[in-house]
């Protein structure tokens, strides 16, 4: 009985957004399909991993900075919250993406490097430690449309300033960001 | 009988004056020279009867210089009419007559008739003798008699033409001096019955002129109709009721059946409450119907919900999977990984990652093992399950309350249908044309009524005016066919009294006219001697006067001649007659007064100094001087 009700206890508190796993997966394809898989092609500044992710996992943000992007300037409130609610997110996941990706390094999944020019920890993907054929699932499906979007709508996802992508995801969508 | 006899003539004035002698009654002369005032003398008198001889007349050329010069100047004459006494007086330049009576009473009347003045001293005196002042029709204008028209045949003036007899008018005017007057004047003094005739005259001119308005209204009234009803032929007031007592009948009957037809029934009781159920029914079914569809759409956000939790929920079995996987294939972290710095660790059982004692079944690790994620990953997909149950029976729920609100729509038409039913049921039972028609049928027949009652109202008006018409004809049927009886009896009368006159005069010119054979009246009440051929010049004057006299003896013989018997002659001869002749005529006097109460009448002669036969010596009441007047200057008074 005493098991039984720890792995109740155990199921209740697990918060699917907080899970490491969570986090390794979709900053992993996020790392793919931004093509960050060499020194020269790594992601600078690792913190946007925090902050995009929410929008690699749900394609329903993706949808709305999209349609933001495009419709120029239209706020849709409710939209707006979501979005704000993604930021939040970001901020608060920032310390577990930071020892996510030690973990990770410690793996030898990805590597970190600073760059002393920008003042940012640049992240790149260790291909060949991955297992084979890691990717080659079709579970990651939405994830690897999410990110492709992504890529998509700001091109310099990988140098681009932290505080630029910042504002064009939230900022110009219209919702305030304030720097932490 | 009628007598009026002047007592006394008296002339008061700043600068003259005169009294008179009294006049008895029978004969009175006043004797006198030409010029000596013997004309002033008797037209003073008529002055006062209201006479308005030229004398004393202001604008005249023959005016009294004397007189004119005077002031304050009037005449007076006590003038007995019957047996009573009256001062009358008249003030010179005045047209209004003083009447005193004895006892005090006094009168002023105009001499005049005018718009004003509708009483004048005519109409006073002519009642006091008893002579109606009748209304002479004289062609298209009418006069009353007036007792200057009278006097005519008293007053044997001082004439020019004594061929007239009958004293000169005072103007010579169609009216006034016609011969239709003069033989008026003659009947009225001598006649009773013309004199009613003639007062019956004017009551026929009234109904005459009466009728001939009532004719004219009458015809009139037709034209007028005929204009309205643009019918030859009257309808007759019995048809035209007849008529209309038919059509209102009709109207009546009409009336009855449109109620019949057109009234709305009240709905019997049952139906009523019938319908008001039907209605309290639907009012029900429609807040149900409300109230389903609150709760339609409370399911609907439901649904929506689950909906929405079940995405997020198999979203997050995805996720699991792609965790378990992630897991399974990268081994990152394990049940023994430090949280902290997410370091492997190599854990005592007993005790914690940290080093300290746990009781390792209540060891509750941060990191889930494989078996732990399909743990949640099945409780998640069991949690999609049952929320897929939920969204089932909220869907079966809300396709059972669209039901419901479908049955209810359906509920609410079926009574709605039913109301309209049941209200067109009882609306069906008014024929609508029908009552139109009745309607217009009724409009009509009131339109007809009206007209006809129009009719009627104006027939009636008609007939009215022509009872009137036929009274007036009555009326004046009746006054013509008296006028015509009193006029055949006046005319005997009239005969007979010519009859008499003619003996009296007869006799009296024989006696004083040589070679009259015969004197007598022609139609006009002219007299012929010897059948016109006599032309003897010296015989108009007895003419004139035996005629005045023959008058005056028929009144006194007879109590119904209205001649009243007062004679006043002004200086009776003319050039041409002798004095023996004149003496014989004025001896006739003696032969037309009768013996016994020979004294009822008065005649005052004027005449030349001893032109009178001797024995009336002793009527002598005055003798008028020579080269002196009437008037007397008054003697200047010492202030």
């Amino acid at each position: 009985m005493k098991k039984e009700t720890s792995e109740f206890k155990k199921r209740l508190m697990f918060l699917k957004g907080e899970d490491l796993y969570y986090l390794a997966y979709n900053s992993l394809v996020m790392l793919k399909e931004f093509e960050c898989d060499t020194i020269e092609t790594a992601l600078l500044d690792y913190t946007k991993i925090a902050f995009l992710l929410e929008f690699v996992a749900d394609n329903r943000l993706v949808d709305i900075v999209v349609a933001g992007d495009k419709s120029e300037g239209k706020h849709v409130t409710h939209n707006c919250r979501r979005l704000q609610a993604a930021y939040t997110q970001g901020l608060m996941r920032k310390h577990i993406i930071y020892r996510l990706m030690f973990a990770l390094e410690r793996k030898g999944l990805v590597s970190l490097q600073m760059n002393n020019n920008k003042g940012v920890v640049a992240v790149w993907m260790n291909n060949n430690k991955l297992p084979q054929g890691y990717f080659e699932t079709e579970l990651y499906e939405s994830e690897v449309q999410n990110a492709k979007v992504i890529k998509k709508i700001h091109p310099r996802i990988r140098t681009m300033n932290l505080d630029t992508l910042l504002t064009r995801l939230y900022t110009d969508n219209g919702v305030q960001v304030w720097r932490v | 009988m009628a007598r009026l006899a002047v007592r006394k003539l008296k002339y008061s004035g700043d600068l003259y004056e005169y009294e008179s002698p009294t006049l008895n009654d029978g004969l009175n002369i006043i004797e006198g020279p030409n010029g000596s005032g013997k004309s002033t003398f008797a037209e003073l008198i008529y002055f006062c009867l209201s006479g308005n001889p030229d004398m004393l007349h202001a604008e005249k050329s023959h005016k009294h210089k004397e007189i004119f010069s005077d002031h304050n100047n009037y005449v007076e004459i006590l003038l007995q009419i019957e047996n009573e006494l009256y001062v009358i007086s008249r003030f010179v330049r005045s047209n209004d007559i003083t009447i005193r009576a004895q006892d005090g009473s006094m009168e002023i009347l105009p001499v005049f008739r005018s718009k004003n003045n509708h009483r004048i001293f005519s109409d006073w005196l002519l009642e006091r003798i008893s002579i109606e002042a009748v209304e002479l029709a004289l062609g298209a204008t009418s006069w009353k008699l007036n007792i200057r028209d009278l006097m005519r045949l008293q007053y044997h003036d001082q004439a020019p033409n004594p061929m007239q007899i009958y004293k000169e008018p005072e103007s010579s005017g169609f009216i006034e001096d016609s011969k239709t007057m003069r033989k008026a004047i003659f009947e009225v003094l001598l006649g009773k019955s013309f004199h009613e005739y003639y007062g019956l005259l004017g009551q026929l001119r009234d109904a005459e002129s009466q009728r001939s308005k009532a004719k004219g209204a009458v015809e009139l009234y037709r034209n007028m109709l005929e204009e309205i009803h643009k019918k030859t032929q009257d309808a007759n007031l019995i048809s035209l009721k007849a008529e209309l007592d038919e059509r209102t009948d009709q109207l009546n009957r009409l009336e009855i059946h449109y109620n019949a037809i057109a009234s709305v029934p009240t709905m019997p009781q049952q139906m009523f409450s019938k319908v008001e159920q039907l209605k309290a029914e639907m009012l029900e079914v429609q807040l149900t119907s409300t109230e389903k569809e609150r709760e339609e759409s409370a399911v609907l956000d439901e649904i929506e919900k689950l909906k929405r939790v079940q995405t997020d929920l198999m979203v997050e079995c995805t996720q699991i999977k792609k965790m378990v996987y992630t897991h399974e294939k990268l081994s990152l972290f394990s049940a023994d990984t430090c949280p902290y710095c997410l370091r492997e660790v190599q854990r005592t059982r007993g005790k914690c990652v940290c080093g300290s004692d746990v009781d390792e079944t209540q060891y509750e690790r941060f990191f889930y093992s494989s078996a732990e994620y399909v743990d949640i990953l099945k409780s998640k997909q069991k949690s999609v399950e049952t929320v897929e149950k939920a969204i089932v029976s909220a869907e079966t729920e809300l396709k059972a309350i669209q039901n419901s609100i479908i049955q209810s729509e359906t509920r609410a038409n079926e009574i709605k249908d039913a109301i309209t039913k049941r209200i067109n049921e009882s609306d069906r039972t008014v024929d609508i044309a029908r009552a139109k028609e009745v309607a217009n049928k009724i409009a009509q027949l009131r339109g007809e009524i009206t007209k006809i009652e129009q009719q009627l109202a104006l027939e009636n008006k008609r007939q009215d005016l022509e009872d009137k018409l036929q009274a007036a004809d009555t009326s004046q049927n009746t006054l013509m066919k008296r006028a015509q009886k009193l006029f055949a009896d006046a005319n005997l009368e009239m005969d007979a009294r010519i009859k008499d006159f003619n003996e009296i005069y007869n006799a009296l010119m024989k006696k004083c006219v040589k070679d009259c054979r015969r004197a007598y009246l022609d139609p006009d009440y002219m007299p012929v001697i010897n059948d016109g051929e006599y032309r003897e010049a010296s015989a108009a004057v007895p003419r004139r006067l035996l005629y005045f006299f023959t008058l005056l003896r028929m009144s006194l013989l007879n109590q119904s001649v209205k001649f009243p018997r007062f004679l006043l002659v002004d200086t009776p001869e003319t050039s041409g007659i002798d004095k023996d002749k004149l003496l014989k005529t004025l001896e006739c006097l003696e032969d037309i007064i009768p013996e016994k109460d020979g004294n009822q009448y008065q005649m005052i002669l004027l005449t030349g100094i001893g032109k009178y036969p001797e024995k009336y010596r002793q009527y002598v009441r005055q003798t008028l001087a020579e080269d002196s007047m009437l008037l007397i200057k008054r003697e200047e008074k010492p202030l």
